[in-house]
Formats: C-alpha cells, structure tokens, sequence
C-alpha cells in the first residue's frame, strides 16, 4: 500500500446496466421541461413531485428491509441511481436527506414504532427532513451547540436556535442535535442528544434566510418551550455524538461530494467547437479527475459494506471532491468565453449562471475544507 | 482472493524487504553517476518478477497487471536504482509480439524506425531510458506498413549519452544500418501510442509508491523538526499541506489501480490517459508540497527527497507528459460528444 489509506478497488460491474438504463429512461423525459438553472441545482434542488416519482420507482430507501417499504437492494444498486440522477441533474433535496441519512439513522437508533410509521413514508417521496445541527455561535466547532433539551414529564422541551437549515421551509420533521442533561463539567462532546422534531409543533418557527443566489433555501429555525415526546429521542440520551460521527463516513463520500457541477462538461463539450490542445488537455484532465474519484468514492462504498468505518478516506474524497467541483465553473470560463447574462433560452448560461454562485458553499456545507484537512491531518499522526 | 494475487502479494512484499535493505542513498547516486548494482539487479531478477506479465506457456508467470500493481508501486516507493519495472514491461511487449523474453535487463525506445526489405534498421531512437545497462534494447519499426518490434543487442549499437531529469542512464541511440537479433510483426492495433501506455500505466504506479513514500519521509520530518519550541507538525498550515499531500498520494494511488486494471481489460490506452493525467498532476502538486515542508534540507543533494521529487518528475514526462495524455483523453471524450461523456465514465 502506497498511502496510510486504503484504496483497494471496488468496480460495479455491467450487470448494473440494465438498472442504469432504466434510470436514464425514467429521468429523460423530466429533463426535457427543466431549465438549466434547474438542472445546476441536481440534489440541491427541491421537487416534491418528482421526489414521489423516484419513490413510485421504488429508488428511495431501496437498500432498506422490505417490512419497512424498502427493496433491500444492494448499496452499489443505490449508488448506480444516485450517480445516474445527480449526473441528470436531478433535483433530490425533497428526499435527500431522508434517504442518505435519517432513514439510516432510524434504522440504527430509532424506536421501532417510529421505523413504522416513518420509514415507508421515506420510501414513497412524501416526507421531507432537515438537519438542525449548526448554530449561530457554532459552526465548524459543532460540539459547542447550546441549545437545550430538558427533560419534562412525557418528553422533552427544547430551547434555541439553529442557523443555515437547509429545506426546514418544506421539511416535515427535523433532526436536531440538543444539548441535555444537567452536568455542566462534562465534556462539551458528552451530553448531546439527537431528537426527531416535527416541524408543526407548536413553539417552533422558521424564518427564511436568502442566500447569495437570490433564492431561499436555508433558514433560521427558533425553539420556544418545542415539546418532543420521550419516543422521539433518536438513539441514547447524551450519546448523539458518536451518532453523528457515524453518519458522516457515509455522507462525505458519496456522488454528491464531487458531481454537483457534473452537467456543466457535457454542455461544455458541445460548445467547445473545434477545441484546440488547451481545450483538449483541460477537457482530459477533469475528466481523469472525476473517474480517479469515483474510484475512490467506490472504494469506500465497499469498505462500508465490509463494515468498516473508512472516516479518514471519506473526508479526503470530500476534500477532493469539493475541490474538484469548485474548479468546474472556472474550467468553462477559461475555454469559452462565457459572459455574465444568465438566459433561459441558453442552457450553458442559465446553469452557469446558478453554479459560479453557488460553488463557493461547496467547501463549508458538510464540514468546512480546513475542518476535513484537520481530519485527514489527525490520521497522518500530525496531530 | 485468486493463487495469482496471493502469489502477486507475496512478490511485492519479497521486492519490498529486498529494497527496503538493499537500496541506500549512495545506491541511487551510484546509479546516477553510471555504476549500475549488478549484484542488485540479480537478486531482484531472482524474484521472477522480469516475467510477471509474460503468459506461462511463453515462460512467464502469467499475472496480470492488477496483481503486479503493488510491485510496481513498490518500485516507486524505494526509487530503485535497477530498471525493473522497465524490463518486465518489454518482456510484456516481447510476448505480445510472440517473441520469446530475455534474460537481464531490457530498455525500450518509444520512436518510430523503419526496416528495410533487408532487415536493416533506419532511424535514432532517443532518450532511451536504462539502455547503458541493458544489454538489450526493443524498438518499433514500420515494415510494409505493419508495426514491428524489433530486439536488439546494444553491443550492435552507437550509444550517445542524454542528461535526464531522474539521472538514471540515458542514451539516443543510433541504429540506422544495424539488423535487429530478432523482429516479429505487432498484433493488428499495437500501434507507437499502445507501447507508450504500457510505461505510462508503468510509470503511473511508480508515482503513486513515491507519493505515498514522500509522504511517510514528510510526516516524520514534521513531527522531528522543531522551530518556535515545537514541532512544526503542530503548525496548521503544515498540518494542511500534508493533508493536500496524502490526497494526492491516494487520488495516484486509485489512479494506478484503474490504469492496471484497463491494462488487463485490453484498454491500456485509456488507463494510461486516465492515470498519468491524474498521477502526473499528484507528482507536481507533491513534490512542491514535499519540498516545502522540508525546508533547506530538502534542496540539498545530500538529502534523499530529491532522489524521489527527480522520479516524478521524470516519471510524468518521459512516456510522453501527463499533459499529452490528457490531450488524448480530452480529444477523445470532445470527438465523443456532450451526450457521451457519462455513460464512457461509467462504463465498466
Ligand atoms: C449552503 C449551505 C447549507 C447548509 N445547510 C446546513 C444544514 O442543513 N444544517 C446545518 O446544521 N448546517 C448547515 N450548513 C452550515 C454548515 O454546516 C456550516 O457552514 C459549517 O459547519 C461551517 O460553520 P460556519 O459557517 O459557522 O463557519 P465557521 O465555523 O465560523 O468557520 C469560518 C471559517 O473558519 C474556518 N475555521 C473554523 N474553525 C477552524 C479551525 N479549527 N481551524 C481552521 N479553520 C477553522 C472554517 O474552515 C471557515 O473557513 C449549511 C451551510 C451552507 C453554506
């Protein structure tokens, strides 16, 4: 081995072709009517209808156990629908997170009566979740948060305030990560707990934040005496942050890590005219970037399915995958000269338009740049 | 896991205590300053890797370039001063031309010559890589409009002397009016561009056993090296060039195995694109990091860093450049179309 990290191979071979074509056939017709600013916003972007198209297809929760609405499909059959739909340009935020991570996580650590009644709902595209997790005084040092779970007869009652909440305007239920119990000498990692909150209880609002695009899609999302009831607590009180920890070997390695910009190079081919060495050379080079990441990407996918926990390996593919992505704008700026309008009648432009502005949150949604160097630095012993 | 890559594991961890006692700096200057280890090469050659990807029927060991892959990484990690990867790589070329391998060491020259209805060779093949040590040299040759490889005896041959980047020996070599000791016809498709990919993947997985070699040489000198009363390791701006530097190192490393494994899926052409344009760009990116976490030192000939930051450099450039192979992925991937570009990505 050639690095402290493990790399080993993993190809998904063509008998996932069949499924593949399928999934093109399904999201061609869709992609027709988007424009290219909508097509930029691929899993970013919310569609509640079309999230209930890809469930009726069966393509939310697929790996899940069949007594909860899943296929029990395989993780690499998962990975061949999401790449393909994120490669479309499909918007996924509407079961996004439901599928990449709260399912997985009640499946883990919740009650089985919330698996029921949850789960197949994931499944069918109809129930949209958000994350509460950053913090107006907490940001990448997340374990500061400070809002506050107290325990109360039946339940809890929550306190507080989370920032930058993406989707919590169209979401049914949150995950929120609260700060409990009454020791305050322990540790500030121990005493955090994670919590199901539905967004319609009384006491809880959401206030919209635009962002840089012009567009509202993360928010503010206030706590004033919110009750949970106790079978809402999401795993053991005060062990949140291990829960957390674990979620994100998955999360940081994934299509969306390095394809948010992807439907920029076919586009930008067919612009390219005749391409001169330049063009050609850089053209090659973002194309060897993306496979060599989708390879690691793909390692990683079957070190969790060997039951490893690949933490390191994950936040170097988001690094990199982040990197990569950001650098995709600029690679059409250098071979066409693209302007600044943003046109509806001109695909390139109008997605353009949206990911110059959009990329620079690329390397702080999900762990800031610094924050996943730090990681990778602490695995080289540097720390 | 197959016998072959428990067999290919085995070998690599053969070629790796081997080097790991064998190889010393004043080796590598030895070897730059044209004293070529015999005693080394043997035993390496003892190992049975010169044959790895030589089919057993033609007396080879028939592996495949995936299980080879860490040999060869190997190779890269210790910047062995002997041409062992070079040698295994023509015999490769030997048997795919149904010609039989040979003993000792084998350089290959990437120019195109002409054989005339005599046999005769026209033409210089340049920058020959390791030829000084070998007595043997293959080159191409166009007859009657077919490729052709041609072996051979560098005794037969006019050698001029060519600086290189990595040092080791290099030489143009004249071979107008010599007959090669043996000549067999390509297979159909076997053009200048497939014998090129074979050192490209080759040298691909010489960067990335480098990489991750330069890697572990960095974090030991950070974590040693102190200045304003600590060691700079605790520094983040370093803690974070390093990080840079293992990614670097594991994109090369990923980019190895995928170049490997199209090697064995008769694309080598792709996986030389695909790898030397991304573990071409890991070399640049990592010897300027590499560099700069060791300060002063590491610009000293008497530092070892530079035995490794001369390979990478040497290794992108010297199968034609990283630059020139991503050139050919992106004429590729941009004579394909917009609408072509995923389903090539995804194909397995
Ligand atoms: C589009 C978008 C969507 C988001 N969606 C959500 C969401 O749904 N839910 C949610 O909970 N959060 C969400 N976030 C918030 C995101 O998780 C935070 O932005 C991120 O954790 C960084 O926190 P911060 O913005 O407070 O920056 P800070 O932590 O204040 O960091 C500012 C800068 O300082 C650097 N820095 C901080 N600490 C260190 C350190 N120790 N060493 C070196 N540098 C350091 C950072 O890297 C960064 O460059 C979203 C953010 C964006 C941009």
């Amino acid at each position: 081995m050639s690095s402290p990290f493990n790399f080993d191979r993993v190809v998904l071979s063509d008998a996932y072709d069949p499924l593949r074509q399928e999934v093109r056939e399904f999201v061609s017709p869709f992609r027709d009517t988007w424009s290219g600013w909508k097509i930029a916003h691929t899993w970013g972007g919310i569609d509640k209808e079309f999230s209930k198209a890809v469930g009726a297809k069966g393509w939310i929760g697929m790996t899940w156990p069949k007594t909860y609405g899943g296929a029990e499909r395989s993780q690499f059959e998962r990975y061949v629908v999401v790449e393909e739909l994120i490669a479309a340009g499909a918007p996924l935020a509407a079961h996004w997170v439901g599928d990449r991570q709260t399912g997985p996580l009640l499946m883990r650590y919740g009650s089985e009566d919330l698996r029921q009644s949850l789960l197949p709902r994931i499944v069918s595209g109809e129930l949209t979740f958000c994350i509460g997790l950053s913090e107006p005084n907490s940001g990448s040092d997340l374990a500061s948060v400070r809002s506050k779970a107290e325990k109360v007869e039946g339940g809890y009652r929550l306190n507080g305030q989370k920032i930058w909440t993406s989707g919590a305007h169209v979401s049914d239920f949150m995950i929120g990560l609260f700060r409990s119990g009454a020791d305050k000498d322990a540790p500030k990692h121990a005493g955090l707990s994670q919590f199901l909150i539905d967004m319609r209880s009384s006491g809880l609002s959401v206030r919209p934040i635009t962002d840089l695009t012009g567009e509202h899609h993360f928010n503010e999302v206030h706590f004033d005496n919110v009750f949970v009831p106790d079978n809402h607590l999401i795993g053991e009180e005060g062990n949140a942050w291990k829960q957390v920890v674990s979620e994100l070997a998955f999360e940081r390695s994934q299509p969306d890590r390095f394809l948010s910009c992807f439907v920029l190079l076919p586009m930008l081919i067919d612009e390219l005219g005749t391409p001169d060495r330049l063009a050609k050379r850089r053209v090659g080079e973002s194309v060897a970037d993306l496979i060599v990441l989708r390879e690691m990407s793909l390692s990683i996918l079957g070190q969790l399915e060997a039951g490893k926990v690949p933490a390191q390996e994950a936040a170097l593919v988001k690094d990199l995958g982040n990197t990569y992505e950001q650098k995709q704008p600029a690679l059409v700026r250098e071979l066409i000269d693209a302007a600044h309008d943003i046109r509806p009648s001109h695909t390139l432009s109008d997605a353009l338009g949206y990911l110059t502005q959009s990329v620079p949150s690329y390397s702080l949604r999900g762990g800031t740049r610094e924050i996943l160097r730090g990681i990778i630095a602490k695995g080289l012993g540097l720390k | 896991m197959t016998t072959e890559t428990d067999i290919a594991s085995l070998i690599s961890q053969q070629l790796d205590r081997l080097l790991a006692a064998q190889v010393t700096p004043e080796k590598r200057k030895a070897v730059e300053s044209g004293q070529f280890d015999t005693a080394l090469w043997q035993e390496c050659e003892a190992l049975g890797l010169t044959g790895a990807l030589v089919p057993e029927s033609a007396g080879g060991t028939g592996l495949s370039w995936a299980d080879i892959a860490p040999s060869l990484m190997v190779l890269g990690k210790h910047a062995a001063p002997v041409p062992l990867g070079e040698t295994l790589v023509a015999n490769h070329v030997l048997s795919a031309a149904g010609m039989a391998m040979v003993a000792g060491p084998v350089a290959t020259g990437f120019d195109m010559l002409t054989l005339d209805a005599q046999g005769v060779l026209h033409g210089a093949a340049k920058s020959v890589n390791w030829a000084p040590v070998c007595p043997h040299i293959i080159v191409l040759a166009q007859h009657q409009g077919q490729t052709h490889l041609c072996l051979l005896r560098s005794s037969d041959l006019r050698l001029a002397a060519v600086n290189t980047l990595s040092r080791e020996p290099a030489v143009d070599v004249a071979c107008d009016g010599v007959k090669p000791i043996a000549t067999a016809a390509l297979p159909e498709g076997f053009s200048q561009t497939t014998l090129l990919a074979h050192f490209a993947v080759l040298h691909t997985a010489q960067i990335a056993g480098a990489l991750g070699h330069m890697l572990a040489l960095c974090v030991q000198y950070a974590n040693d090296r102190v200045q304003f009363e600590r060691p700079i390791a605790k520094f983040q701006a370093i803690q974070h060039a390093l990080a840079q530097l293992a990614s670097e190192a594991a994109a090369s490393q990923a980019a190895a195995g995928f170049a490997c494994s199209k090697a064995d899926a008769q694309a080598i052409e792709h996986g030389a694109m695909v790898g030397m344009s991304r573990a071409g760009r890991a070399a640049t990116l990592g010897a300027e990091i590499a560099h700069q976490v060791f300060g002063a030192i590491g610009f000293t000939d008497e530092h070892s860093l530079h035995y490794f930051t001369r390979r990478l450099w040497q290794w992108r450039a010297s199968a034609r450049s990283d630059q020139w192979w991503s050139e050919q992925l992106g004429a590729k991937v941009i004579s394909a179309g917009g609408g072509a570009v995923w389903p090539n990505i995804v194909a397995a």
